[in-house]
């Protein structure tokens, strides 16, 4: 995926370049409103990373440029206010999503992540059924299984458990998991997540040889199967 | 200040009123010498005719009995040998056929006065042809009239005379009033920063001054609060941030200091990222503070079930809650428009603190309910568990407070400003927070204007 960064600050647009491009993504980075619009214009990307305070032109200048050329371009928006009426004013200006900063590198990545598959997956019919290893997953009838040994998960344990499998490999953050397995929109300050995952791991697990799910220090959850086959 | 009388204007109080209280002096002095004047020239003008009528009575008494005595001619003689005591009149007599039969020579005085009278009447003279006498009597009042004038005059001065008496002493008293103002402004002048504990007082308290003065007083007492929690609260930022930072130095600095394994490299940094991370946390619940304190107000959405969004919470808590043993509750429900997931994360930070101060094995209840004045939905969380001491408990949403430091943050997630957060979400809701604690049972809480 070809991705153009416009950010100002150089040493965050080398950490995203390098984060994004370890991460399979071919990157461009511009560093001012001006060069950030032609280049968004003129190339051919597939999302555009947009700092809001820019020199030159302001990122609420790129996203007009961009929208009035390119209508289906994804835009993220990068920010260090975090003021409501910048947040309405970039959506309502076009902008796909919007990132306050410091944001984890985790949690960037996920969401373009989304906004990619957003414009990818129109149509794809969506798995009834996850499998990793020897764990399966029926969304429909909502059973867990390992080695054809049913899980007993709560609600909340199975929809984190889909969310982790449904992203496997990927590193899942706190946050994330908070705000999409139980819709809470916030930073919680307490352990609640590491909790829940800590009891889905003692289901998932604990009682089998190979473990699955595994923690990131410091960045989030990842489902995967590391065991040499 | 754009129609502004040259004479009643002034930026000086004082200045003003004696300017007011001058003229106003001058009117009325004014108005009750003019009352006096008049009346006074309405007597004299009285007296005067009566004079004049009392020596017209005597001419013709004396006229009528010269008459009867000697004819016309006894008349004429009499009234040449009486001119002399006529020196300030005129006498004119006539016969009855309208003929001069005598008349004083004119003075020039009596010539040019304007202040003269002239009476008319008839002597009945039966010896004289015709039987009748007419006479015209004129006689001079310029002394009176000039007298009239002076007393004008003189009332006019002591008016104006008065208005500027008047208005010295005004000045001078309603300044010897104010001076307690200036004394106020020098006390005012020396509360600084430094010196915020000084307060206003006055030596001799007015009735004007001293709801002011209390008042200033009062706002100085709030300001001096916000200004130490603002204060304490930079104190408490700067050593939340320092002990991390410190944490982060260090270890940064020893796993450069010499060759390490990239596993071990791998250790410091996954270290430094959640220490990051927890500084980032805080950084953001500052910022969302201060947005509160800029008066950010919530952005409601439609009507929602209170406890519905309670159940929501709860289920994000279900993990937690169990680890502790712990059992949990909705009671009540409202339906509201709020913020949906300010009061989430309201409500998220109660019950994280509940659970962490619950008595194991115990019920933890999110009660929903009017609040007492019944205009406010209050939302409470309340549990079992050791009681906070009463001085406590309203410090309790202060940024950075905890009631037991030893007890509260060994795990390092919690930087004491989950309820402050609480309280800025009620404010931003046009609520309040309620926290209560007695015999065994804590409820911590908030109001939402409906």
């Amino acid at each position: 995926m070809r991705l153009l960064v416009i950010e100002d600050e150089v040493k965050l647009a080398q950490y995203l370049y390098k984060g994004l491009s370890e991460n399979g993504h071919v990157v461009d980075l511009a560093h001012d409103g001006i060069e950030g619009r032609r280049l968004a214009i003129g190339g051919e990307y597939d999302l555009v990373l947009l700092d809001v305070m820019l020199p030159g032109i302001d990122g609420f200048g790129v996203l007009q440029a961009i929208r009035a050329e390119k209508r289906h371009l994804p835009v993220l928006m990068l920010t260090a206010r975090d003021r409501v009426e910048d947040r309405v004013r970039g959506l309502e200006q076009g902008a796909d999503d919007y990132l306050v900063k410091p944001f984890a590198f985790s949690e960037l990545l996920a969401r373009v992540g989304a906004l990619l598959r957003r414009g990818q997956q129109v149509g794809a019919q969506p798995a009834t059924e996850l499998h990793l290893a020897d764990l399966s997953l029926d969304l429909l009838s909502r059973r867990a299984e390992r080695r054809s040994e049913r899980l007993d998960l709560t609600a909340k344990e199975f929809k984190l458990l889909a969310l982790l499998l449904r992203r496997r490999g990927q590193i899942l953050s706190r946050t994330t998991l908070a705000e999409q397995v139980w819709d809470m929109n916030f930073d919680s300050d307490t352990n609640i997540v590491e909790v829940a995952v800590r009891r889905l791991r003692a289901k998932l697990d604990d009682p089998f040889p190979t473990k699955l799910l595994h923690t990131v220090r410091g960045m989030g959850y990842v489902l995967e199967d590391r065991a040499p086959s | 200040m754009t129609t502004c009388n040259q004479l009643l204007c002034s930026h000086s109080i004082a200045g003003r009123l004696s300017k007011k209280l001058a003229l106003f002096a001058a009117v009325v002095i004014g108005l009750v010498s003019g009352a006096s004047w008049l009346s006074m020239a309405m007597m004299v003008k009285e007296r005067n005719a009566q004079e004049q009528a009392r020596s017209c009575d005597i001419v013709a008494d004396i006229l009528a009995l010269e008459a009867r005595n000697g004819g016309e001619r006894a008349v004429l003689q009499r009234l040449n040998s009486d001119a002399p005591t006529r020196a300030k009149a005129h006498l004119q007599v006539l016969r009855a056929d309208g003929s001069v039969l005598y008349a004083d020579p004119m003075s020039d005085a009596l010539h040019q006065s304007s202040h003269q009278r002239t009476q008319a009447f008839q002597i009945s003279t039966p010896g004289v042809a015709g039987g009748m006498l007419q006479a015209r009597y004129t006689m001079d009042f310029t002394r009176s009239a000039e007298l009239g004038k002076r007393w004008a005059l003189t009332l006019v001065a002591v008016s104006l005379a008065a208005g500027v008496v008047v208005a010295l002493g005004a000045g001078w008293f309603v300044r010897r009033s104010l001076l307690p103002l200036g004394g106020l402004a020098a006390q005012t002048r020396a509360i600084s920063p430094q010196h915020l504990h000084q307060r206003l007082a006055l030596a001799d308290p007015a009735e004007e001054l001293l709801p002011w003065v209390t008042q200033f007083n009062a706002l100085m007492d709030r300001l001096q609060r916000a200004y130490t929690q603002l204060e304490a609260f930079n104190a408490d930022v700067a050593h939340e941030l320092r002990t991390p930072l410190a944490t982060l130095i260090g270890e940064t600095e020893v796993a450069l200091s010499r060759e390490r394994s990239p596993e071990a490299l791998r250790e410091t940094l996954q270290s430094n990222l959640e220490e990051m991370q927890r500084l980032s946390a805080l950084v953001n619940d500052m910022l969302f503070l201060s947005q509160a304190d800029r008066g950010v107000t919530a952005r409601r959405g439609a009507p929602v079930s209170l406890a519905a969004l309670a159940a929501q919470v709860s289920e994000f808590h279900e993990a937690t809650l169990e680890d502790a043993g712990l059992a949990l509750r909705i009671d009540g429900d409202a339906t509201l428009p709020v913020d949906e997931p300010l009061v989430k994360r309201a409500l998220s930070n109660l019950l994280g603190n509940a659970t962490r101060f619950a008595t194991p094995g115990s019920t933890v209840v999110i009660n929903i309910a009017p609040a007492a004045d019944a205009e406010q939905v209050q939302l409470v969380v309340q549990n079992r568990g050791q009681a906070i001491a009463a001085d406590h408990l309203p410090r309790l949403f202060d940024r950075f407070f905890r009631v037991d430091s030893a007890r509260c943050c060994e795990d390092g997630q919690h930087h004491g400003l989950g309820l402050a957060i609480v309280a800025a979400i009620a404010r931003m809701h046009a609520g309040r927070t309620v926290a209560e604690s007695a015999s065994g049972t804590t409820r911590v809480g908030f109001t939402l204007a409906a």
